[in-house]
């Protein structure tokens, strides 16, 4: 235990323009996080080299890691600011760094714009049609067996660890990432949300579907919710094909 | 009411349908025919080991397949220019982050775009080296295996070409590993650790009968590994009616 203080090295811009860094010394108490740093830095925002300047913006709201707001990349890595703790990313007072995720529109400093993530869950018709004009009544039983399947899917936060680590998510491609494949796959499972399943494996096999996933499977390791991604994907590739085999068997 | 959804979606889904076949194309085309097309040719050329005559036997029996230059054309040439175009697209689309995510699979990821790149150069001079000369009647198939043996004894040569085989074996195995993921054949974590397994020793076996059989016409002419001179002359440069130079 070395120091009384915390060293963040904070990469800051407006969302057009140059990023600069600038870093900052806040006290250090027991059991903090980044966030907790974050509203340190924003009571007093004077940098190290005591120059004054804006408070740093970054998002967040659940602070327990079931939300995804306040994803960043932290020492090179994507993951949310509220699970990243102080004692273990600088146990002898090592400096920390944060950097808005680059994959997504910057709005300001830390804080970014998830929104082709959540277009995507519209495409792929990421939820169930519960909705009706009359009592639907109580839905069909999942068996055991998909719910042990399903529950792990059911964990993504559209955080974004996923998509900020895949190669081929980027600005050249409109690849929807890992994290909708395996919505598709839950919401498939699901009985009242299989009736909606060809639809989903038809918007996966689009433009910035599931084809263009290149396999680096970093997505599976950086999953802060332990989600089996690559499985999931490697399912749908299964399913689609058989779609795209045998789907043409249906037309009219 | 479930068919009913089905039909619907499918009607107005052309272009997406276009664009899962084309890289489910794309996938397959690397296996078959071009995959198995590597294995065969590695397969052939490997009868180089024993000599000029078994050689010369081995590539005098594909000559005499029926139908060759259509089999050449739409069962090699064309599923391989496909492959290999649209390979080159989907790299262009693809960044290299292991600087940051420095996984196994990541690097994997860098390396099959890598090997496919350097593949793709390799095979259009090794076309242009025996198949353009081939076509043309500048070079008859009876006289590959010296003119093999004397450019492969140029160390440059060789490298390019140890460079060029290993890229290509490279880019299959792993593309083997990856056409099961792709399809839906392994499915599991525990799948793909044991298929990437089977993929890899299957991989270094190929490279090891093709890097083999580079040395064997390396070594006849003298290049990585020196020959007495005399002999050296003799193989190198008598061109078709040279003795084999294990028979006195």
């Amino acid at each position: 235990m070395a120091t009384d203080t915390v060293t963040l090295k904070i990469k800051r811009g407006e969302a057009k323009g140059a990023s600069t860094w600038e870093e900052f010394k806040v006290p250090r108490k027991p059991m903090m996080n980044v966030i907790s740093c974050l509203m340190e830095v924003q009571k007093r925002p004077v940098t190290t080299d005591n120059k004054s300047t804006t408070p740093v913006n970054w998002d967040c709201s659940c602070l327990e890691e079931v939300c995804g707001a306040c994803t960043m990349v932290i020492n090179g890595r994507a993951r949310q600011a509220c699970s990243a703790l102080v004692h273990e990313l600088s146990p002898n007072g090592e400096a920390i760094t944060l950097e808005p995720m680059t994959k997504f529109p910057r709005v300001r400093d830390l804080v970014v714009d998830r929104q082709r993530m959540f277009d995507s869950l519209v495409k792929t018709k990421a939820w169930i049609n519960v909705d009706g004009s009359h009592q639907l009544g109580a839905g069909p039983r999942v068996s055991q067996e998909d719910q042990e399947v399903m529950y792990p899917l059911s964990r993504c936060m559209t955080c974004g660890c996923c998509v900020e680590s895949c190669p081929n998510y980027n600005e050249r491609s409109d690849f929807m990432g890992p994290q909708v494949i395996s919505l598709a796959r839950m919401y498939n499972m699901h009985p009242s949300g299989k009736m909606q399943a060809g639809a989903r494996l038809d918007a996966i096999m689009g433009e910035g579907g599931i084809s263009d996933c290149g396999k680096a499977q970093n997505c599976v390791q950086v999953c802060p919710k332990g989600i089996p991604l690559t499985e999931s994907i490697s399912v749908m590739g299964r399913e689609t094909f058989k779609r795209a085999l045998f789907g043409w068997l249906l037309k009219g | 009411m479930s068919t009913l959804a089905t039909t619907a979606a499918i009607d107005d889904d052309g272009p997406a349908r276009r664009h899962f076949t084309l890289r489910r194309l794309h996938s397959l085309s690397g296996v078959i025919p071009t995959g198995v097309f590597l294995l065969a040719h590695l397969w052939t050329n490997a009868s180089a080991l024993d000599g000029r005559d078994a050689f010369n036997h081995a590539v005098g029996e594909i000559q005499s397949t029926p139908a060759l230059p259509v089999i050449e054309l739409v069962g090699i040439a064309l599923p391989l220019a496909f492959h290999a175009v649209y390979g080159l697209v989907l790299t262009a689309r693809s960044t290299v982050n292991t600087a940051r995510y420095a996984y196994t699979r990541n690097w994997l990821y860098v390396l099959q775009r890598v090997s496919g790149v350097i593949a793709f150069g390799f095979i259009a001079l090794h076309l242009w080296q025996l198949r353009v000369p081939k076509a043309t009647g500048a070079l008859r198939w009876q006289s590959f295996y010296d003119a093999l043996g004397t450019s492969l004894a140029a160390p440059a040569v060789f490298a390019l070409y140890l460079a060029g085989v290993t890229a290509s074996v490279f880019h299959f195995a792993n593309g083997l590993w990856l056409f099961g993921n792709t399809w839906g054949v392994t499915v599991g974590a525990r799948s793909m650790r044991r298929s990437a397994a089977l993929c890899g020793a299957f991989g270094l076996a190929l490279w090891a009968l093709g890097f083999n059989t580079l040395l064997h016409f390396s070594y006849r002419c003298g290049g990585v590994l020196p020959r007495p001179a005399q002999q050296v002359e003799r193989v190198c440069r008598d061109g078709d009616t040279a003795m084999r130079p294990d028979q006195p």
